[in-house]
């Protein structure tokens, strides 16, 4: 059973991945990207990762993906003739080693790594992987997660100053 | 006080209590095909030919209601009544109530009272044709409604309520009962004379 | 055979809470239309059946049979999948909702289609993809209004969903959990112990930004049909149309829920001597008088400007909601400790 929902997942997540960049319409790469996003949440859901998935749904489809549909929506974009550009050659050699790298790691025995603590049993000894997230994220990554928040914060402030051009401009004449 | 009115939106809520409180208050809805409103006398609804009391037509074929329609919607054919020269009647009446504006000019105009509005103001009909009324559909319609027409004719002036042919047409038309102006003003002579009283004091003068 | 059992009654539960969903926004339009004729000192709707009580149902078979027009500039695809897109996350957050303590009567342990230890983000996750069935009918339309209105749909969702989501965290913070029927046995033993007590802040900003995000008067910008027309359903006709219609009033219904659930105590009786009423109508009584108070809201403001909406969500309610969160983060270390 799961693994029949593994592969319908990671297929349909493939395909629409490849439709996102491959459909001419921009509306219909943005609805492939969203029937992506949600077969991804898919798959965390069958990793016992409810959080994640739910996370990725709100953070990717709710916000992310709407504000790129609407930017869509006023740009009005025609399906001109975007592929096929100048820099194709550059595409086909990064994709193509990339490429070469995963059917190397494939027949290499596939991601044979190190398998950290964090199995699905570990997971529900903790309380859920909401409260599994949390105590790794406030403890063991809290410098990360604060540089994190800094990062966005600059960016926020940045985008405030951008938009408000008079802010800028008094400054300079005073 | 200007931030504690905005934090408990204190304007908002007695817009909302006023609000509430109007729920409780009962409803001035009538249910009209149910319900019907009380039409006045002088309502002026679809126009209808009236009868003397001995079923012969009022109507004299005069046109001066197809002249006084300012959308003309009316159309008099009048001829004379056979075997009676000089006595006329209105062969054809026509009257396109789909272009009547409901004015009752031709009311005003008639000599002799034979028209009359009657309350009557639902006139759907599903052929439009049923619209385009003729002298037989005008005079159904006054005998149908004959109370609402004697009492549009008194609503507006124009008889005194009775549509009686001995006393004369048109006797109630134009005349107002003497009014009392009060000590030391002397009263009109004129006032509530009849017209040919009325006629004698001008030649009087 | 377990499995089956467990299917079957998942089956059940789903039937039966979809049909009292669905019935509920029938007859949501029926009160609305009442309770506002009565603010309105008018009837309202009288004719069909005792006091128009069969009207929902003559609305829902004249929409059924109603011709559905394509306009001939659409896009034809999303045109057809938007209301559907709109619907779905509309009902689906109905399955984390917990209506009664438990349903012994078929052998059931929780009273919830699936008690999801996410629950809440679960509805925000699906609250947020409705947008897309918005966005999308307006734009698949080719329609000047139903483009203004989805463009208008879409920032406002996306702004008020941030003040939705931040006024929902001081009850997390109290509750210690995602689950919906975690936060509300947390909540038992009479009306002092509701979240709306300790959250009173949360629960004003909360029903704001959620009458901001079904897109109800006075916040009914996506569809103010004085300027849109209707909107981004302004093309759209018979069935597809009701869609829309019933993703609404199902939004509606779905935040009322939510909002007794999360602070005024889900299936909890008011007082423990009232326990014999069960559950269920317990949901129901609280989700009917908030959707009472958005349609006397409703009866009561004018429309705001889109300005006044955008300028209100991002400089007055996200920062009271922000505010509060340090408050309670505060209160529960404090309690704590």
């Amino acid at each position: 059973m799961m693994q029949v929902l593994f592969y319908y997942m990671a297929a349909v997540t493939v395909v629409s991945s490849v439709l996102t960049v491959t459909l001419k319409q921009p509306v219909y790469n943005v609805l492939a990207l969203l029937t992506m996003f949600f077969h991804v949440a898919g798959l965390y859901v069958l990793l016992n990762a409810e959080f994640l998935a739910v996370v990725q749904i709100i953070v990717y489809a709710g916000a992310i993906l709407v504000l790129y549909l609407f930017v869509l929506m006023l740009l009005n974009l025609r399906s001109d003739a975007r592929h096929m550009h100048r820099q194709w050659p550059f595409a086909v050699l990064i994709l193509g080693s990339v490429a070469a790298m995963l059917v190397g790691a494939f027949a290499g025995g596939g991601f044979g790594g190190e398998i950290g603590q964090y199995s699905t049993a570990y997971i529900d000894s903790l309380g859920g992987d909401t409260q599994a997230i949390g105590l790794t994220l406030y403890t063991d990554y809290l410098l990360p997660f604060e540089v994190a928040s800094l990062v966005l914060l600059v960016a926020m402030v940045g985008a405030i100053v951008l938009t408000k051009k008079g802010l800028v401009d008094d400054q300079v004449e005073d | 006080m200007g931030l504690m009115r905005d934090i408990f939106m204190t304007e908002l809520m007695g817009g909302m209590k006023l609000v509430f409180l109007q729920m409780f208050k009962p409803s001035c809805t009538l249910q009209y095909p149910h319900v019907k409103h009380n039409v006045p006398d002088g309502y002026r609804g679809l126009m209808s030919l009236l009868r003397y009391e001995d079923g012969s037509e009022r109507c004299v074929g005069c046109s001066l209601c197809e002249a006084a329609c300012p959308s003309n919607c009316i159309k008099v054919v009048s001829d004379e009544v056979p075997g009676q020269p000089l006595v006329r009647y209105a062969k054809e009446y026509y009257l396109d109530i789909t272009r009547c504006v409901f004015c009752g000019f031709c009311t005003e105009a008639c000599p002799v009272d034979a028209l009359a509005m009657t309350k009557v103001y639902e006139a759907s009909v599903y052929d439009r044709r049923e619209l385009m009324f003729d002298k037989h559909k005008l005079y159904e319609l006054g005998e149908a409604h004959l109370a609402d027409g004697k009492a549009y004719l008194l609503a507006h002036n124009m008889d005194d309520g009775t549509l009686n042919p001995t006393e004369g047409l048109g006797d109630n038309r134009y005349e107002f009962p003497p009014v009392d102006l009060g000590e030391g003003v002397p009263v009109p002579t004129t006032v509530g004379l009849t017209r040919e009283a009325l006629e004698a004091e001008v030649a009087k003068s | 055979m377990e499995l089956a059992m467990t299917v079957g009654l998942a089956v059940f539960q789903i039937a039966i809470v979809m049909g009292v969903v669905l019935l509920s926004v029938a007859y949501m339009t029926y009160a609305e239309r009442k309770v506002l004729s009565f603010m309105q000192d008018r009837l309202g709707p009288m004719e069909v059946g005792p006091y128009g009580l069969l009207q929902p149902i003559a609305d829902g078979l004249k929409l059924f049979f109603k011709e559905d027009i394509i306009p001939s500039s659409a896009n034809k695809l999303i045109f057809a999948i938007a209301p559907i897109i709109c619907l779905v996350p509309a009902l689906i957050g109905f399955a984390v909702m917990p209506y009664n303590e438990t349903y012994a009567a078929f052998g059931g342990e929780a009273g919830v289609i699936s008690d999801l230890n996410v629950g809440l983000l679960y509805i925000l996750a699906f609250a947020s993809v409705g947008t897309y069935g918005v966005i999308l009918a307006g734009w698949s339309s080719n329609s000047k209004y139903a483009m203004l209105g989805g463009l208008r749909c879409g920032a406002q969702i996306i702004s008020y969903e941030l003040a939705l989501g931040l006024s929902i965290v001081g009850v997390l913070l109290l509750s210690g959990s995602l689950s919906l029927r975690e936060i509300t046995m947390a909540q038992d033993g009479g009306f002092w112990h509701w979240n709306i007590l300790l959250q009173p802040v949360a629960f004003v900003t909360y029903v704001i930004s959620a009458v901001a995000e079904t897109n109800r008067l006075p916040f009914d910008m996506p569809e103010a049909e004085s300027e849109l027309v209707a909107g981004f359903f302004t093309e759209y006709t018979g069935m597809r149309f009701a869609f829309f219609f019933l993703a609404e009033y199902a939004n509606m219904i779905l935040v009322c829920c939510l909002a007794s659930v999360l602070f005024l105590g889900g299936y909890e009786a008011p007082m423990e001597f009232l326990n014999f009423i069960p559950g269920f109508i317990w949901l129901a009584i609280k989700t009917w008088a908030l959707l009472f108070f958005f349609i006397w809201i409703r009866g009561t403001f004018p429309r705001v400007r889109f300005d006044q909406l955008m300028k209100f969500g991002w400089k007055v309610l996200i920062p009271i909601t922000l505010a509060n969160i340090l408050f309670t983060a505060l209160g529960v270390y404090i309690y704590n400790n």
